[in-house]
């Protein structure tokens, strides 16, 4: 009774195994009829199980070293198994089928042992023991493969010393714990499903139950139509052990908890070094990029020192800072719309919205005194952005044209009022930038007027000071075209939110907001990209 | 100023300008692309262009040029004109005024 029980829970362990896909367990056992099996290795030294009555040898294949390990490790077993010797005569047979029949299988059939099925032909029949033991069919299928290297070694080890409840209880548990991501196992069983009870692969969760538990609660319920068995001992043999058992296990089970939680632990600090190690690199650019703009990083925190001519850089952390709570507030409208939310909830949130807008315009101006030429560099927006950048900032004509097309419906009126819109600032953008040509060009004819002087050298410097400060003046003028660019920006979105509904400003938002996200995704994905 | 009125109320559009002003420039293309055609008054090369520029400026903008009038009534600097063209009312105006037809 003892090695039976021990046979099937070893039987359950195998059950674990990963084996290549087409590949199945099925197992039969009702042990007991033949005689004794025993364990020899044939020529070529390859595990193999003989049936003492039959003489017949059949090699325990195996597709994998794991499968082999476990094989050899069940073979073993049945070395140490005293089956009762019955009077029929069966035969033990391990096929090893070719692979392209539906599924390979691992086949030892028709008697005791196991016999590895194909699905749907997984029940081998088995004759019920004269002991009166049950007949216990299991098939399952293997989807997966699983890493059962852990496993495999502490049963390799356990094999060792085949035999003791202890070992195969401790054998069960390990496998419970590590086949957390096997809980797929379970389910794929499908119609083949036995309930083990709470001693299976599904939980993974570690137990502190003792082998009594394992051994006492079996399975119970029909699956399927399945014949489930339950294995139950007979207690009164296991009584003298369990105390014994109980300590050792519940030591084993403390030892694999306090195992699990410093790997946990291990995981959890390993997490935190790569995150530290990406904000590392994130500060290391900012301030590489901060470098490059020849601003002065006081080592020290001393902020009005650190303040003056740092315009750029501290218009770049405020808009970082603007974008960051403008995702989150496109995030909530986004919210709201999925959520089909009322108007007036909706109106609420695109007015915060274009209420944030106005506030990255007023801080392109503030920045724009301070340092017309960053600002219209462009640098403070990611390169793509960069490239198709006009007099610092989007084209409010290519925005339109690209969002009327994700507004319909729109109604006659809304459309001839986009339409006009769209004119609008296209021709505002044409008379802002022939004023930055002119600007442009008068500045070279400035700078470039170096007319010969018939004065001596004071009369060169002269003309060369005359020729700067009206170059200055000239430049002055530069902040006046960012401002009006701004402006446009700032009015065209106005008007826009002015002839569209509701529902179609939220909708305009966010279609504008995946576009420019896209655009700065697309910057990030062209910066890493490999090159030869 | 009285010769800025007079000077504003002889055309529906009236700029003053400078003719170093580029953004000047740019509301001058503004008006050509809209079909208007505005009496442009250079401040720098009319004789009496400062005085113009002193009263220009105390009519509110930071910056005395572009000056923008039309059917005599100051319309305002680059930012007005900007939104107003925007939001269509710049055209309805050049309309109204008869300066442009369409």
């Amino acid at each position: 009774m003892e090695l039976q029980s021990t046979c099937h829970q070893y039987l359950r362990a195998l059950r674990h195994f990963p084996l290549p896909r087409r590949l199945s367990y099925s197992s039969s056992s009702g042990l007991g009829k033949e005689g004794p099996v025993s364990f020899c290795q044939n020529k070529q030294s390859r595990p193999c199980l003989v049936s003492r009555s039959r003489q017949k040898v059949t090699e325990v294949c195996s597709y994998s070293p794991l499968t082999h390990s476990l094989s050899v490790g069940c073979v073993a077993l049945f070395r140490h198994l005293q089956l009762p010797s019955h009077k029929s005569p069966s035969e033990h047979v391990l096929v090893d089928r070719p692979p392209g029949r539906g599924g390979g299988c691992l086949e030892l059939t028709k008697m005791d042992a196991i016999s590895f099925g194909t699905e749907g032909n997984t029940i081998r029949s088995s004759r019920i023991s004269d002991l009166g033991t049950f007949e216990q069919s299991l098939g399952f299928r293997i989807e997966d493969a699983a890493d059962l290297i852990p496993v495999y070694y502490q049963m390799k080890s356990n094999s060792q010393a085949l035999g003791t409840d202890i070992q195969f209880a401790t054998l069960n548990k390990t496998l419970q714990l590590q086949t957390e991501p096997q809980a797929n196992l379970v389910s794929t069983f499908g119609g083949h499903r036995e309930n083990w009870g709470e001693s299976t692969m599904a939980e993974a969760s570690p137990r502190t139950d003792t082998s009594t538990d394992d051994t006492d609660e079996k399975n119970h319920g029909h699956e399927r139509g399945q014949l489930t068995a339950v294995v139950v001992s007979d207690s009164s043999d296991k009584s003298k052990e369990k105390s014994g058992d109980q300590k050792t296990l519940r030591r084993l089970a403390q030892n694999r908890e306090a195992a699990r939680k410093s790997r946990l632990r291990k995981k959890a600090y390993v997490q935190q070094l790569e995150s530290s190690r990406l904000k590392l690199t994130q500060l290391e650019q900012e301030l590489q990029r901060a470098r490059q703009q020849g601003i002065f990083i006081s080592s020290s925190g001393d902020q009005s020192h650190s303040m003056s001519g740092n315009g750029a850089l501290a218009f770049d952390v405020e808009y970082a800072r603007w974008l960051e709570e403008h995702n989150k507030q496109i995030n909530e409208l986004r919210a709201a719309v999925n959520s089909h939310a009322a108007d007036a909830e909706l109106r609420t949130i695109v007015d915060n919205v274009t209420a944030h807008f106005d506030d990255i315009f007023r801080l392109k101006g503030i920045a724009g005194k301070a340092d017309v030429f960053h600002i219209l560099s462009g640098m403070w927006q990611t390169p793509a952005e960069r490239c198709f950048m006009w007099i610092g900032g989007f084209r409010s004509s290519e925005l339109l044209k690209l969002l009327v097309n994700q507004l319909e419906p729109l109604t006659e009126q809304q459309l001839v009022g986009i339409y006009n819109l769209q004119q609008s600032s296209q021709q505002a953008e044409d008379a802002l930038s022939q004023g930055m040509e002119a600007l442009q060009q008068s500045l070279a004819e400035t700078l470039a007027n170096g007319s010969p002087s018939p004065s001596g050298s004071s009369g060169n410097v002269a003309n060369y000071m005359g020729q700067m400060a009206m170059a200055m003046g000239k430049l002055g003028t530069l902040e006046g075209f960012l401002r009006q660019a701004d402006n446009l920006r700032q009015q065209t979105l106005q008007q826009m939110h002015r002839i569209l509904t509701t529902r179609q400003s939220a909708r305009a938002l966010l279609a504008k907001n995946d576009y420019f996200s896209r655009l700065r995704a697309l910057s990030s994905l062209w910066l890493a990209r490999p090159r030869e | 100023m009285d010769r800025v009125k007079d000077l504003a109320s002889k055309k529906a559009a009236v700029i003053f300008t400078k003719s170093s002003c580029c953004m000047c420039h740019s509301i001058k293309q503004l008006f050509y692309e809209l079909g208007a055609s505005p009496a442009i008054h250079e401040l720098d090369q009319v004789s009496n262009g400062k005085e113009m520029e002193y009263a220009l400026r105390g009519l509110g903008c930071n910056s005395s040029v572009p000056a923008v009038f039309i059917g005599g009534k100051y319309v305002g600097s680059a930012k007005d004109i900007i939104s107003l063209h925007v939001d269509g009312s710049l055209k309805q105006m050049l309309i109204d005024a008869k300066a442009i037809w369409f």
